[in-house]
């Protein structure tokens, strides 16, 4: 069920109050509670892929135990590798089968041999890209003796299946998620509310901003042969801010469900599109999954700790795998690709780690030079969103050549409503400009009125269409 | 617990509250607003027109029917209630509006047409219902052709999503001075274009022969028709009219028109009270000059039209 469908509006308060009345004194209970609930929460997606997560939950938790209890190399080798295996294995069967299928057929099919290969008619299980880094970090950590496995079947499948996160992150790790799981939670009004306040923001970026800029985006990639560039700039722009605003809404959703339950997720997004460069970006852009690639791919494969060529080839295979993560697509390898590219240079100049405080930090307004390298930032990263966006690479080199001819310039004719949504992102980039040191900005005074005001605008601008998913449950 | 409940209760009612009043006030702008498709409404749904001449159509009735010339030519009040984009089964439903308040008109003028009798199963521009959504007969009614229609009006501003610029006009409006004359908002909006030719239309109109449902399409329609006319007072003149069609028009689906026009005829027959009058092919139809599309009079033809049958219907009153 969406986080914004009058189901979820009837589930959550429901399990919330039986979890904290009902269950409250028995953790054993909370626990199990909170599992059932999210397999329900599941199922109500595809209960045909309920024992796929079960699977999964069984092969790691399992592979836990016995990566621990051996004390030989190899036996522990061979079981993070069966875990290994089972969870990409799964991920690469329903999420890459058929692309690796095309893709072949298609690079024989250009040296003119038909291998009449067909592919499948493949479902993705929903979270599926999720939930199984999540159980791989967790056997990882196990196998690096970084945590001690969980001893308790229930509490490690309620860490796999935690419904605010199960199907779009944030993908967390099991050093921080298992121990609040494992440990009674009491009622605190303060978080409660924290996490009433950050659904609600959440619904407000994602029924409000990113909806709205969607019904834009579609019909401006659909068409973007007929139009002329400041329409195609448009699109690219409101793209950006549908992505932005799309995922961190989800996250923020998924967040303060948690906190309603007691528990504390990992932030997610932290103001990207305020980045100075883009080493800062991937520093505030979906963080669980760029330091999930940091901790298990990028430095286990050496970092930046070896030679320039090795640096250089890590970061590009952790983009380019990042961008494969996305999606069976070529437009996401290429997605990630320039990533890599933009990003090499910052990280050999040893730039990346620059800025790691917040923009005119306790400022009210940036410098001239910060303001410059805020928008250089965003408009490189707004121009890469558009392979991201493109169905095919043919449709996305279209949209930039169509983009960047200079004859599509001459005429300008934007609809009134696109300069109205231009309006009110502006009116959202200035909000979140003033609490950019602050979770969101219902905090602080007057806090009804805020929140009164959010909702009025939800009522008011939200899109309340079943077939606007976020765009993360594709991946 | 009791706290974060009473913390939401808080949020809800507040916002609610707010939400309620903005809304209220829209509605009593938009409601209030002068001679466009809200005041139509609202004098309907208000009543007191009790107009002795009733002018029901679709976007044929709306742009092709004069009700001043009407008014001049007959001596009798006429007031034009036609539905844009409406066929029969939603011009029934405003009808039924009309008379819920007002008195029954000595005449009713029905225009009539194939895209007449094609049941229609969504409401055309819903924005018009904004101010007037509640418990009433005409959501009511509305419901049954789409059950969609009005979901979730009790939350308020929610039948403003997706037409905030109505939202802007209503909260303006409450601020606007309003004339003291009483005027009754007309549905007549002629248009003042050149003619343009509507090929799609044209193409759609030449495989309505060929599609797989044939005739049986028009059927509900003209039941239903004949089912008004059994329950209207015999006292009440009903003239169907079928106004000139472009003659690029009338080259396409012969077959159905003339099956429909059969019908009429037969209708014209069994009832005293009907006059059936058929101008689809009138001298009118070969100016290009007089439409906008081969399906609708411009201004200029809806006055020559309107002045025409206006003379015609005068002559049968008389």
């Amino acid at each position: 069920m969406l986080f914004n469908s009058i189901p979820y509006l009837i589930f959550l308060p429901s399990v919330f109050l039986i979890y904290w009345i009902i269950f409250g004194k028995s953790l054993k209970l909370q626990n199990l509670f909170l599992l059932l609930a999210s397999y329900l929460f599941y199922a109500w997606w595809d209960y045909r892929f309920l024992l796929l997560i079960f699977l999964s939950t069984a092969i790691d938790y399992y592979c836990g135990i016995f990566i621990s209890e051996s004390n030989n190399i190899k036996k522990r080798k061979w079981w993070l590798g069966l875990s290994l295996m089972t969870n990409l294995g799964l991920l690469g069967f329903f999420k890459y089968f058929n692309f690796f299928i095309d893709s072949w057929s298609a690079a024989w099919a250009d040296l003119g041999v038909d291998l009449n290969v067909s592919s499948l008619n493949i479902i993705l299980p929903v979270g599926i890209s999720f939930y199984s880094f999540q159980t791989l970090s967790y056997t990882i950590d196990v196998y690096k003796k970084r945590m001690e496995p969980s001893q308790k079947f229930l509490d490690f499948a309620l860490y796999v299946s935690f419904f605010p996160q199960l199907v779009a992150g944030p993908i967390e790790r099991a050093q921080k998620l298992l121990p609040q799981i494992l440990h009674k939670r009491k009622f605190n009004i303060e978080q409660a509310k924290s996490g009433l306040h950050l659904i609600i923001w959440g619904l407000f970026k994602k029924m409000v901003i990113a909806d709205t800029c969607a019904i834009y985006v579609n019909s401006i990639f659909e068409n973007y042969q007929n139009l002329d560039s400041f329409n195609l700039i448009l699109g690219a722009v409101f793209f950006s801010f549908q992505i932005y605003c799309d995922f961190s809404g989800y996250s923020d959703i998924a967040i303060g469900t948690a906190r309603l339950f007691g528990i504390n997720l990992m932030q997610n997004f932290n103001y990207p599109y305020f980045s100075r460069n883009i080493g800062e970006f991937w520093r505030r852009w979906h963080i669980s999954l760029s330091t999930w690639f940091r901790d298990y791919l990028y430095i286990p494969l050496g970092g930046s700790k070896g030679t320039m060529d090795q640096t250089i080839r890590n970061v590009f295979i952790i983009f380019v795998v990042s961008g494969l993560w996305h999606g069976a697509n070529w437009t996401f390898i290429i997605w990630g690709g320039l990533h890599a590219l933009l990003f090499i240079p910052v990280l050999l100049m040893k730039r990346n780690r620059l800025y790691l405080d917040s923009p005119a930090y306790n400022k009210f307004f940036p410098s001239i030079q910060e303001i410059l390298q805020m928008v250089l930032t965003f408009l490189l990263v707004t121009f890469f969103w558009i392979f991201f966006r493109a169905e095919t690479l043919s449709s996305a080199f279209g949209y930039i050549s169509r983009l960047i001819d200079l004859s599509n310039y001459t005429k300008l004719s934007i609809e009134k409503s696109a300069i109205q949504l231009v309006l009110l992102l502006l009116f959202f980039v200035f909000l979140e400009w003033f609490n950019r040191q602050s979770e969101h900005p219902i905090n602080g005074k007057f806090q009804i009125l805020k929140i009164s005001f959010i909702i009025i605008l939800i009522l008011i601008f939200g899109n309340y269409s079943d077939k606007q998913e976020f765009i993360y449950f594709q991946f | 617990m009791l706290r974060i409940c009473i913390y939401i209760v808080k949020i809800l009612i507040i916002s609610y509250s707010i939400a309620l009043i903005i809304q209220s006030l829209s509605d009593y702008g938009l409601k209030n607003s002068e001679d466009n498709i809200f005041s139509h409404w609202k004098s309907i749904l208000k009543g007191k027109i009790d107009s002795e001449i009733i002018i029901l159509g679709s976007s044929r009735g709306v742009v092709s029917y004069d009700p001043k010339i009407f008014s001049k030519q007959t001596e009798l009040t006429t007031f034009n209630l036609s539905f844009d984009a409406a066929p029969y089964n939603l011009q029934r439903i405003k009808l039924e509006a009309y008379l819920e308040k007002n008195a029954v008109p000595k005449v009713i003028i029905q225009n009539v047409d194939m895209a007449h009798f094609n049941k229609s199963y969504s409401i055309p521009n819903k924005f018009q219902f904004i101010p007037f959504m509640g418990k009433n007969t005409l959501q009511e009614e509305l419901k049954k052709v789409d059950p969609d229609f009005g979901k979730y009006y009790t939350i308020p501003l929610v039948k403003y999503n997706g037409s905030v610029n109505f939202l802007k006009i209503g909260l303006l409006n409450i601020f606007n001075e309003r004339s003291s004359t009483q005027t009754f908002a007309q549905a007549y909006n002629p248009k003042n274009l050149q003619f343009k030719k509507d090929i799609h239309n044209l193409e759609r109109l030449d495989n309505l022969e060929n599609s797989s449902r044939g005739f049986d399409r028009f059927k509900p329609g003209l039941d239903a028709l004949e089912e008004i006319l059994n329950e209207i007072p015999s006292e009440t003149i009903v003239f169907l009219v079928w106004a000139p069609e472009h003659f690029e028009r009338l080259k396409y689906a012969k077959h159905f028109r003339s099956k429909i026009e059969k019908r009429l005829e037969e209708l014209n027959n069994a009832h005293s009270n009907v006059h059936y009058l058929n101008y689809s092919r009138d001298s009118i139809s070969l100016h290009s000059n007089l439409y906008y599309d081969t399906f609708h009079l411009n201004k200029k033809g809806a006055t020559i039209f309107s002045e025409k049958v206006s003379k015609d219907i005068f002559e049968i009153l008389k």
